[in-house]
């Protein structure tokens, strides 16, 4: 693997830091985009128990502790250039919070859709 | 797109729909002033196990390598190839010219073959044998 490549699956569940050192959350998602003939990474999605996202855990009622919310970090605020510490090129409180889509109740199945 | 729960760990299907494996790896290309982009994704037992451990990894791939198996490294898919993403991945490419059958055809091979039953080991349906 060259210098300037990195896998996804070795970014997911690192400890994000901000430009001072402060723990901003785990990286949980990497959010692409298409952008002509390419697919371009457009931000990531960090939280502090953002891991949790991953377990379908919806009916724990996390929305209503305030524990829905992620940070969203644009590419360009974010340093991989150590993949082992990614950190943020701005401080925590710059960073823009979203809540974490809900899933959908029911749908055992999530159907494909074409990338074109 | 969501990468983590779009693409990775999810099933790939080549384009006559066969089961290719599962999405172990995605690669990202870092440029600059660009933002990354999503170059390929990987399947390969050595990438499953580089999750673990690189060590392990690279024990693994030297094994298969060993073992005649296959080269160790990982089938690498260019992200123009995949057509469809979600609980299955559609890759527009022939699995066949791939290595991701090379297990099964190295434990059809040594193993398969050898289990002294009708029909066993070809892949063939028993009516079909001489």
């Amino acid at each position: 693997m060259s210098a300037r490549e990195v896998k996804v699956e070795h970014l997911v569940g690192r400890i994000v830091r901000d430009a001072s050192g402060i723990r901003v959350g785990r990286l949980c998602e990497i959010v692409a985009r298409k952008d002509g003939d390419e697919f371009v990474v457009s931000g990531y999605i960090v939280g502090p128990v953002a891991w949790i996202h991953r377990f379908a855990v919806t009916g724990l009622g996390l929305r209503m502790r305030s524990l829905g919310q992620v940070y969203r970090v644009e590419w360009d605020q974010m340093d991989l250039s150590d993949p082992g510490q990614p950190r943020t090129t701005c401080a925590r409180d710059e960073l823009s919070r979203e809540e974490w889509p809900r899933r959908k109740r029911g749908l055992t199945r999530r159907p494909t859709h074409p990338l074109a | 797109m969501h990468l983590v729960r779009d693409l990775l760990d999810n099933q790939v299907c080549d384009a006559r729909n066969r089961k290719m494996g599962k999405v172990d790896g995605i690669v990202l290309v870092l440029r600059e002033g660009r933002p990354p982009r999503v170059a390929a994704i990987e399947l390969g037992m050595s990438t499953l196990l580089c999750r673990i451990s690189e060590r392990l990894a690279r024990f693994a791939a030297r094994l298969e390598r060993r073992w005649g198996i296959s080269d160790g490294e990982p089938v690498r898919i260019p992200m123009a190839r995949i057509k469809r993403v979600g609980p299955d991945v559609r890759a527009e490419i022939d699995a066949d010219a791939t290595t991701v059958y090379d297990w099964e055809r190295w434990l059809d091979r040594v193993l398969i073959e050898r289990i002294p039953i009708r029909g066993g080991g070809t892949g063939e349906p028993e009516g079909e044998r001489k």
